[in-house]
């Protein structure tokens, strides 16, 4: 990695200008895996000072700046208290409490890693993106564009909508990557299963999520019947962590376990 | 780029480069308790305390920290001693050279954590490997060193 300039600029329109300049200006997010990325930076533009470190409370949602730290959201109450707090139970996987107090959640977002917990916590969620530009989009809308627009992401927004939520990895070691990780929300009548680390980036399972909400008998032998069709809307791949029948399996048994947690613990 | 940035409470200015690191700013200028390890966020015996905090500083440029407030091992002399003493009394010291960033970590958990349990200290020092002792001793002279009041 090879760094020109540094720019810390006063306001997000500044930013915003700046990062627009070139295609090889980037926004310093955490910093944890920029050596990793071996690019040549024009300009990097840190966000520090422009309030997006912090996280709002407010009646019906939380409101988290792009630069607060995954060690920030991991901790705070209001977001303990959303869906079973999966959210937090999802960055307290993610490594040590030092490289925490560094990751941010812009960083992850915007890094879109295939890996990352956090990230199908958020899918699960539904948590919406406040853009700069392109103001809201839903994080699944984000995801599945293949090349996003060139954007500033200032704000993610997750409603307080009252549900029961589950989350669980599957790693080697407790701070290696994930094998599988997988996120359940249901909220009302709506259910959202997010799957992620196959090892592509995490999906939702739109149509287990339909059956789940058609079907009220959610007997043991349907929630099994959901957690199957649920893998087959999915691509399970091999790499060097774990094979793709390894992955499907270890989806299938989590999200069967998920779906009678969450219909345990909703009812 | 010329960055001032307060260690151990002292205010310094260091001339660095825009893709160094803090660890080689830190080590240059003889701040040698801060050691470098895996250099990718992985080992954390580079653990600095930023504005208290306990961050990796192999993984934060030092440009990024200007204007800051970093603490090694030796901001914090009088409470490494404690430690350290409860180290020497459970076996739980072997080479050293993750000592003075595990002694940050756990000085950084005392004042976030209120009594935490065995576990929530486990988790909070996931990221301070060590290659010598195996752990056991380590968690026993730090959940004393926790429940010392002296």
């Amino acid at each position: 990695m090879i760094i020109e300039s540094f720019f810390r600029p006063t306001t997000l329109d500044e930013a915003f200008a700046k990062y627009m300049e070139s295609p090889k200006n980037q926004i310093l997010g955490g910093g944890a895996w920029l050596k990793l990325t071996g690019s040549r930076i024009n300009t990097l533009i840190s966000l520090e000072g422009l309030g997006l470190d912090k996280i709002v409370n407010t009646e019906d949602k939380v409101i988290i700046g792009a630069n607060a730290t995954l060690r920030g959201i991991e901790t705070d109450t209001a977001i303990k208290n959303i869906s079973g707090g999966i959210l937090s139970m999802a960055m307290a996987s993610v490594m040590g409490v030092t490289l925490r107090n560094i990751a941010t959640i812009g960083g992850t977002i915007m890094g879109r890693y295939p890996f990352s917990d956090v990230i199908t916590a958020l899918l699960a969620l539904d948590a919406t993106l406040v853009f700069y530009s392109q103001k809201n989009m839903k994080i699944s809308e984000y995801l599945n564009q293949e090349k996003p627009e060139k954007d500033l992401l200032m704000y993610v927004q997750i409603d307080k909508s009252p549900g029961y939520g589950y989350f669980h990895r599957v790693a080697r070691t407790s701070t290696d990557f994930a094998i599988v990780n997988l996120a359940i929300v249901k909220t009302g009548n709506i259910w959202r299963i997010a799957v992620g680390a196959r090892p592509g980036i995490a999906r939702l399972c739109p149509l287990a999520a339909e059956a789940l909400q058609k079907d009220q008998d959610h007997t043991k032998e349907n929630l099994a019947a959901v957690a199957q069709m649920a893998v087959r809307e999915l691509e399970f791949l091999s790499n060097n962590k774990a094979s793709g029948e390894y992955r499907e399996m270890l989806a299938r048994t989590y999200v069967e376990r998920g779906l009678e947690a969450t219909c345990t613990n909703a009812d | 780029m010329r960055i001032r940035i307060v260690v151990n409470k002292e205010e310094k200015h260091f001339d660095v480069d825009l893709n160094e690191y803090l660890v080689d700013t830190l080590r240059r200028n003889n701040y040698l308790s801060v050691r470098r390890g895996c250099d990718t966020t992985n080992c954390g015996v580079c653990t600095i305390l930023l504005d208290g905090k306990p961050v990796p500083s192999c993984s934060l440029l030092s440009v990024a920290v200007n204007n800051h407030e970093v603490t090694t091992v030796e901001g914090i002399m009088e409470e490494a001693e404690k430690l350290a003493e409860f180290f020497g009394h459970e076996g739980a010291d072997q080479c050293g050279y993750c000592n003075p960033s595990l002694a940050l970590t756990v000085y950084a958990m005392k004042r976030e954590l209120k009594n935490p349990t065995p576990s929530e200290i486990k988790n909070y020092l996931v990221g301070n490997l060590c290659r010598c002792t195996g752990y056991q001793a380590q968690e026993i002279a730090i959940e004393k060193y926790l429940g010392d009041k002296s």
